[in-house]
């Protein structure tokens, strides 16, 4: 027995030893062969490192690519640097997109679109199975604006459905690009999923290249997803495309409470006065999230006559309504007696909400003028 | 007597052997298994870019919350490097816990503090809140100074005071990376089901520190502090991707965590008085999430990096030990309805059970081995070929992680790129199998021993400035 125990513990010992020695060996390899200067060993080092270190190999690259870029280059087209068209060789482009100025970026857009060969290989890489290699090579199409892809990156929405990082990839390309008709077709259809969050679909829409009003306007007239719909409204708002605030009017009345709060802050903000009846009675909606929306959206729009409305919401329930309530007093012209008022309405949490941006107010107030 | 005694020893010596040769092997697993969690997370990085959402609207806004209690020494440099990160709407709340030294003096004196009367919901029972203060010159900074009450009460007073639904706790002697507020967050910003993320804690000793911004990354020169290098790159670099990986992250490191608000409060917030606090907030999170059938995800990233000042001296490296092993016992039996109960999926029958056996009960069989092999060899029990191949397994497991860990470290993100650098950190790796793991192992068994007459005690570890950890370097 005891000799049996023995000799499966000194095997593992010749099993974790040999372990511990790779290891050791690869992690000086790594490091030392970093050390040299000498031109040959420089050439060697190289080497070894591209093929140990996916980091090497893009920095060689990467270099190539500048090289590429210099008015006085001597490599005139991708081909020539062995790589270029491998996943490693489209981050190195990737980085020199991101480092490059317009006249470098606009060169190196021309160069790819020229190069026959090199457009055959991201086709071909865009139609692989590989995902890694897909999301690549769709990321450099969305940095410079690629055309002649569309199709293969609207192939691929569909072909990988349950990946978020390609979806959220391959729509940035199609949002970089302006396909305005590629987005509005796969929005209708209702084969397609959304997988990604709300954050990322709107930040999605802050990078198209086209016309976003009429994005927005042919988006609203879809039955589409709602965070296609409330990335709309919310665009609408924060882009100032007044013209479009009847599109949002009827999401005041919707089923969707966030649709609710996005078209409320939206039309608020553009002081569209024909929503400000639905707002204020938005003011008494159930949900505290609605009416804390409302109540500043109602400031905006009606400075001269929410004064009661707001002294009402003052006195809410929502520690967020009172807050936004307080706020919007707080910008109200023309009540010097607020702090007195407030305190009549014998609400102490309305009085301590007040009194807080008051103070809050006027230390940055007195910093300002300091 | 002597017969049994002899059989009795002879099963302890296998028994630890057997349980160095397992958790050898299990935590061989875990590096595999990290290798692959970063080699997917590196993946990534490749085409989905964070950086895109560091100033943008979109970004989920944050609460940043540094409890403090008596670290004078750290707590400028550690809120003005909070005040300067890379991300676009958030607010540093630094809760001052009754702190006996100049703690709020200097805050009130670098920030000009002015005290504000702010009301605030108490969603979590905490110690009385005596004053809020506002910075007159950074209008996102907020100084809670409440009575003491622990690091958990001064969290969930944290909690109650900040606006934001995404909140990070950051301790007060850790500084942040530029972007690793936005590289943690941005996991809530693609998966809305996150509900806690954890970041990776380097060591800061040896690194040149300017107005609270890491300058420049080296290594300490005191052997201490460079053990604790080495360990910290192997606990995060294997075990915390490793679990991360096997979807059963337990441990979010107190120092550097975000989570989601309304989650933390719907669990109860942090446990008050409890040591452990950082890891029973995640259990109970497992804990409240599977109880009410709700898919959420909990994470580790390799990449946000808070660099952190760890004890410099072997007391105050116990104290600290003995306090999270402390903090491990009282958390394990909060939660033991959970080891071994099928109703809390992986967590509930291999997580739970693993910290159970291995870090529990683990350092009584590995110390019981260090005394009972060479006591066995002796006494002539077992031979000098036996002893040697204890220790050499129990070592070499050790030395292969920690180049292990060293080696994912060299392949990922290099964060010490001089030969010199690491030479010396493999020098410390097998170094610390001779004498350092075995003492952290021996504090672990004190610990337990003494787990009733102190889990509600803190302790207290010397604090420095980050200055005095710096090398002598005109900057």
């Amino acid at each position: 027995m005891h000799q049996m125990i023995q000799s499966i513990v000194d095997v593992l010992i010749i099993i974790m030893a040999s372990i511990l020695a790779i290891f050791t060996v690869t992690l000086i390899l790594l490091h030392l062969i970093t050390l040299s200067n000498n031109k040959r060993m420089e050439r060697i080092k190289q080497r070894i490192l591209r093929m140990l270190s996916a980091a090497q190999d893009i920095e060689y690259l990467r270099g190539r690519i500048h090289d590429m870029l210099r008015p006085d280059s001597e490599i005139h087209s991708l081909r020539e640097t062995r790589g270029i068209q491998s996943g490693h060789g489209t981050i190195a482009l990737s980085m020199v997109v991101k480092e490059a100025g317009p006249e470098q970026k606009d060169r190196l857009r021309e160069i790819i679109l020229k190069d026959g060969w090199y457009l055959q290989q991201m086709s071909h890489n865009l139609q692989s199975h590989n995902d890694d290699r897909v999301g690549t090579f769709t990321k450099l199409i969305a940095e410079l604006h690629l055309p002649g892809f569309e199709d293969t990156v609207y192939d691929n929405l569909h072909r990988w459905k349950e990946s978020a990082e390609i979806q959220e990839i391959s729509l940035l390309a199609l949002f970089m690009c302006g396909e305005k008709d590629k987005l509005i077709s796969l929005f209708s259809d209702p084969e397609f999923r959304l997988i990604l969050s709300f954050r990322q679909v709107l930040e999605l829409f802050s990078y198209y290249s086209g016309d976003h009003a009429e994005l927005y306007r042919e988006l609203l007239g879809l039955e589409c997803d709602g965070y296609i719909i409330r990335s709309c409204i919310r665009g609408i708002g924060t882009e100032g495309l007044a013209e479009l605030c009847p599109l949002a009017m009827p999401y005041l009345d919707s089923d969707n409470i966030n649709l609710i709060i996005d078209s409320i802050r939206t039309l608020g903000s553009l002081r569209y006065e024909p929503a400000l009846v639905r707002i204020r009675e938005h003011t008494r909606h159930e949900v505290w999230s609605v009416r804390s929306a409302a109540v500043t959206a109602l400031a905006a729009i009606s400075p001269d006559t929410c004064y009661p409305d707001l002294l009402r919401c003052l006195c809410d329930k929502a520690w967020w309504v009172r807050f936004h309530a307080a706020e919007a007093l707080n910008t109200l012209p023309g009540h010097p007696e607020l702090m007195d008022e407030v305190s009549a309405l014998g609400d102490r949490y309305a009085f301590e909400m007040m009194r807080y941006i008051r103070e809050r107010s006027e230390i940055f107030e007195k910093e300002a003028v300091a | 007597m002597t017969g049994f005694l002899r059989a009795f020893i002879i099963l302890i010596n296998y028994l630890s052997l057997f349980y160095v040769l397992l958790i050898s092997t299990i935590y061989f697993i875990q590096l595999v298994s990290a290798a692959l969690g970063l080699g997917e997370y590196s993946r990534s990085l490749k085409y989905t870019d964070y950086s895109r959402f560091v100033f943008s609207d979109n970004m989920v806004p944050i609460s940043v919350l540094v409890p403090a209690y008596n670290e004078a020494a750290t707590i400028v440099d550690n809120t003005r490097n909070l005040l300067s990160l890379d991300f676009g709407q958030y607010e540093v709340i630094v809760i001052n816990d009754g702190s006996k030294d100049e703690t709020l003096e200097l805050l009130r004196d670098a920030f000009r503090l002015i005290k504000i009367n702010q009301p605030f919901k108490r969603s979590l029972e905490t110690q009385p809140v005596m004053a809020i203060y506002r910075s007159a010159v950074h209008p996102n900074l907020v100084v809670v100074d409440k009575e003491n009450g622990g690091k958990a009460d001064a969290l969930n007073a944290g909690i109650n005071v900040s606006m934001y639904p995404v909140f990070v706790s950051i301790d007060a002697d850790s500084l942040l990376e530029k972007t690793s507020l936005a590289k943690i967050v941005y996991a809530f910003m693609i998966d809305p089901s996150c509900v806690a993320v954890g970041g990776i804690i380097r060591i800061a000793s040896g690194c040149e520190i300017v107005d609270g911004e890491i300058k420049e990354i080296d290594l300490p020169d005191k052997p201490v502090l460079v053990l604790q290098t080495i360990e910290y790159l192997r606990a995060f670099l294997t075990g915390r991707i490793g679990f991360h990986k096997m979807k059963m992250l337990l441990i979010i490191s107190g120092a550097f965590g975000a989570f989601n608000k309304q989650l933390v409060i719907d669990a109860g917030g942090y446990t008050s008085r409890c040591i452990g606090e950082d890891m029973e907030l995640v259990v109970k999170l497992h804990k409240s999430m599977m109880k009410n059938k709700r898919a959420y995800t909990i994470k580790f990233l390799p990449d946000p990096v808070c660099w952190t000042q760890p004890p410099d001296n072997f007391r105050d490296l116990k104290k600290q030990r003995k306090r999270w092993h402390i903090g491990l016992i009282d958390t394990l039996m909060k939660h033991r309805d959970m080891a071994f109960n099928p109703a809390y999926g992986r967590v509930g029958t291999v997580c739970l059970p693993y910290f159970w056996i291995f870090e529990l009960f683990g350092p009584f069989f590995e110390v019981a081995g260090y005394l009972t092999v060479p006591i066995s060899f002796i006494l002539g029990i077992t031979n000098l070929h036996f002893m040697i191949s204890f220790f050499a397994v129990a070592v070499l497991y050790g030395i292969i992680l920690s180049t292990g860990a060293l080696l994912l470290e060299e392949k990922t993100f290099r964060k010490y790129p001089k030969i010199g650098q690491i030479l010396k950190l493999y020098f410390y790796a097998a170094l610390d199998n001779f004498g350092y793991r075995q003492l952290n192992t021996v504090y672990k068994v004190e610990a337990a021993f003494g787990y009733r007459k102190n889990k509600s005690s803190w302790g207290s570890i010397g604090r420095r400035g980050f200055v005095s950890d710096t090398k002598n370097r005109t900057s």
